[in-house]
């Protein structure tokens, strides 16, 4: 703006035919592309107040219900059953509240499931236990409007993962628990919309905990909150104001993959705000880890520290009893079916878990190999500070030190890749298509499925 | 008897004005008060008075009414210098590729920022008119938002405005107060028009058209999805929760939007109807000369359209009354620089092509050292920092 005939006033008669006249006209045309950027003031205007007013705002409900489920843990006078039943009825009201297409099919669900509990074993062969989970989960999919079922997939999973890890735990305890505790551990209002899965006996450990953590708790969980807002910030706003649309496209692959972990780790620390509001213990309640995904070790760690309960919860219910039957590699491929069937029909899902599948077991096998070959950390898992097994690690050998920098370059470049195509279009309220993903990573030339592929082919010629 | 005085008093002021006006016949007064664009650029030219951040030049041209409404309302000042120099700079962008490139380099001491094609009634003053009255508009909604004019605010009244896209969610935040901006930019542009003869007609029709696209727009953007952005948010990419935001509309979107008026402006002339009636009025009352038209026939002008088989004008549409000069050849009387020297695009068939923008006289082609911003990087938090590069390039110019 300030060239603008900043020097002089020209008169009527003067020329213009000279050199700097001209001049001048070339610098105008790189300075209209300067007056887009948005100001912080607006950037604070226009998007951190109202994203963060309106969440705010909108979560205040839920906040309020956790804390009369706390109320209720302590007060010693409430009876075990009453208990359960108001814990049902404070996540019946936070369902309604939030997301009451999915209320009716949820109690469906849940009574059904309870009734599958008293079938003996023998009669469906341990497979019955998880067929009220598809059932539900195939309903939802093809009868469902796909907005709707976008919109309750997160609580239909949540819900589902409760069930199964009950059914299984019975399958080895053979005592099965009353319908109270169990209602009352489907519905628990603070685990039931934004999760995590909490086992059963935590849940009923609440009630006989003595809160030694009492001190604390209300500074954890606001720290929780807070640290989830400024993700939520993060996600909605930050990233769009720092990565213009007119960068590269790998920029804007990272950008669009970071904002949606940014948006993964305010509901995480959403949830775990929950948690700790809600009387659960101190060390459950953590969901994610941030610094492991955002600079990973490898690939194993983000999908390790990405949803630690979820990982739990597929390790012990899916994970473990599967190897013994199909051996390691396909238990691990058996544990990402399971794991984008929880999540829904959804093709994008299933490409984006199943290729983190092949991406992790082919990482794995590498870093094993090389690591047993070179006697030095770098295998997936990091190696325990005292008692590293291997000759050679970071802090003694820089060649060790660069080559885990190296595969953690990688792992940022396939999650760049993985993340990118939950940005903000039309399609993240149907929930994404075949297309768009397949539009999406032919943009970038399918390049991180060749770079996993190139990986493999040097682990087989290594083997 | 004493009424008699007043109106005796009153009818010399008002032929008084009447002459000033017709003096001033072919362009009005209402363009004096672009020189504020000028106003917070240093300049060492001229003294520059310690309390007052304009020249005394640029305030002296402004109109009493106008010094009265920046006096009353502290903060207005600088908003209308930024919309100012905003319409410059967006008139300037949007003819960046024609003969006439909307150049402010006559400039001469806070009279006619642009020229002396405004004392022609062509299409390009119509377009100035209107992106001035616009920017202002803009500009002044804005700064009531931001809080930095001390008599207005934001505006509330948007908050309940939900469309049946977003069932459950509101805009809760601060919006354009939109209608103090249209009423200070009709107090404030208007006030040297007051719709006598037909060039203050024009400017009148074309300073509200600028401000009805600015409302347009503006509106727009607050109450449909278009410039709402939202994102979910749910474990695993479900959609749990939604949160939504505003994305900021720029001007550049009414900039477009008057450029396409200006493409189908139409011309008018005068009606006989018209004549008749402000004729009559001169007969009649005293008051309205004082005045003007008042507002609201001010704002509901009938201009005919030139040519009868044409529709007649509608308030968004752009109007003029003559054809616009060639801009081809340098013409000191009406402020024209000439398209000599101009940059043109070889292989354009367009305006901006060689051969209309040179007018047929050819151009000359030379390579030339150009210094480019370049190497840009972002630097924590929050600047962009950028090197300078010299690169050759190929430049046409006509001759």
């Amino acid at each position: 703006m300030e060239d603008i005939d900043a020097t002089v006033f020209y008169s009527d008669e003067d020329d213009c035919l000279d050199y700097g006249c001209l001049h001048n006209n070339v610098e105008y045309d790189y300075d209209y592309a300067d007056t887009e950027k948005e100001t912080l003031y607006e950037l604070y205007q226009y998007c951190l107040n109202p994203s963060l007013y309106d969440t705010g705002y909108k979560l205040l409900p839920l906040l309020g219900c956790t804390i009369l489920f706390r109320l209720f843990v302590h007060i010693q006078y409430i009876s075990y059953k009453i208990f359960h039943i108001l814990s049902v009825i404070i996540g019946l009201y936070i369902i309604h509240h939030y997301v009451h297409e999915s209320l009716i099919v949820l109690i469906v669900y849940v009574l059904f499931s309870y009734a599958i509990l008293y079938v003996p074993k023998k009669l469906h062969g341990g497979i019955g236990i998880f067929l009220p989970s598809l059932l539900i989960i195939a309903y939802c999919e093809f009868f469902m409007q796909s907005v709707i079922w976008h919109k309750i997939r997160s609580v239909v999973m949540i819900m589902v993962m409760k069930g199964i890890s009950v059914a299984i735990d019975r399958n080895d305890l053979n005592n099965l628990p009353d319908i109270y505790s169990y209602m009352g551990y489907m519905f628990c209002g603070v685990t039931c919309l934004f999760g995590p899965w909490v086992s059963f006996k935590d849940y009923l450990l609440l009630r006989c905990s003595s809160n030694i953590q009492a001190k604390w708790w209300i500074i954890c969980g606001m720290g929780y909150a807070f640290l989830s807002f400024v993700f939520l910030s993060i996600s909605n706003c930050w990233m769009h104001w720092i990565f213009v649309d007119s960068f590269w496209k790998w920029l804007i692959a990272y950008r669009d993959a970071l904002s949606f972990r940014a948006s993964h780790y305010f509901v995480s620390y959403i949830g775990s705000a929950l948690l700790i509001l809600g009387g659960f213990p101190l060390s459950s309640s953590m969901i994610v880890k941030p610094l492991y995904i955002e600079f990973p070790h490898s690939l194993v760690q983000v999908v390790i520290y990405w949803n630690i309960p979820m990982h739990y919860w597929l390790k012990t219910y899916i994970f473990r009893p599967s190897m013994k039957n199909i051996g390691t590699f396909g238990a691990v491929i058996f544990t990402y079916l399971i794991s984008s069937l929880l999540h829904g029909l959804n093709f994008q899902l299933a490409a984006v878990l199943l290729s983190l599948g092949f991406y992790t077991y082919i990482e794995f096998q590498l870093r094993a190999m090389l690591a047993d070959t070179f006697d030095a950390c770098i295998a997936s898992k990091q190696c325990a500070k005292r008692k590293c097994i291997h000759k050679h690690n970071s802090s003694n050998c820089w060649w060790v030190f660069i080559t885990n920098l190296a595969f953690s370059g990688l792992a940022m470049f396939h999650l760049a890749y993985l993340g990118l195509m939950f940005n903000t279009s039309d399609l993240q309220e149907t929930g994404y298509n075949y297309s768009h993903t397949i539009d999406k990573w032919n943009e970038l030339g399918f390049a991180s499925h060749w770079v996993a592929l190139a990986t493999y082919c040097i682990y087989f010629l290594m083997k | 008897m004493r009424l008699w005085m007043l109106l005796a008093v009153l009818s010399v002021t008002a032929y008084v004005s009447l002459a000033e006006i017709t003096k001033n016949k072919n362009r009005g007064r209402g363009s004096m008060w672009w020189g504020i664009a000028k106003a917070d650029e240093p300049n060492n030219f001229l003294p520059v008075s310690p309390t007052s951040m304009l020249d005394s030049s640029v305030y002296g041209n402004l109109r009493r009414k106008q010094k009265k409404l920046i006096r009353d309302n502290p903060g207005v000042l600088q908003a209308i210098s930024r919309g100012a120099n905003q319409a410059v700079a967006e008139c300037q962008y949007q003819f960046r590729n024609r003969r006439w490139n909307c150049s402010t380099k006559n400039f001469l001491r806070g009279k006619n920022l642009f020229g002396k094609i405004v004392d022609k009634g062509c299409r390009e003053t119509a377009f100035i008119y209107a992106i001035t009255s616009a920017a202002v508009t803009h500009s002044i909604a804005r700064a009531c938002s931001e809080g930095s004019i001390q008599s207005c605010s934001c505006d509330y009244t948007h908050q309940s405005r939900t469309s049946s896209a977003v069932r459950d969610w509101e805009w809760g935040g601060c919006s354009d107060n939109i209608g103090y901006g249209f009423t200070f930019s009709r107090d404030f542009v208007d006030t040297g028009e007051r719709g006598r003869n037909l060039r203050e007609k024009m400017n009148l029709h074309n300073n509200e058209a600028g401000r009805t696209g600015v409302v347009s727009v503006l509106l727009q953007h607050v109450s449909s999805e278009m410039r709402q952005e939202c994102k979910c948010h749910g474990m695993s990419g479900s959609c749990t929760v939604k949160t939504c935001w505003m994305r900021l509309p720029s001007f550049r979107v009414v900039g477009d939007n008057l450029k396409d008026r200006f493409d189908g402006a139409s011309r008018v002339m005068v009606s006989n109807s018209d004549r008749v009636r402000s004729n009559a009025n001169l007969a009649n009352s005293v008051h309205q000369h004082r005045d003007g038209l008042s507002r609201r026939q001010r704002y509901n002008l009938q201009l005919k359209p030139y040519n009868p088989e044409h529709k007649p004008p509608g308030p968004k549409d752009l109007v003029y009354l003559e054809q616009s000069p060639a801009f081809c050849e340098k013409n000191p009387k009406l402020g024209i620089l000439g398209t000599h020297g101009r940059q043109c695009n070889e292989t354009s068939l367009g305006v901006d092509g060689c051969d209309l923008m040179c007018c047929g006289r050819g151009y000359k082609t030379q390579e030339m050292v150009v210094i480019e911003r370049c190497a840009c990087i972002f630097h924590w938090c929050c600047e962009v920092k950028c090197q300078k590069c010299r690169t050759t390039k190929t430049v046409h110019t006509c001759l």
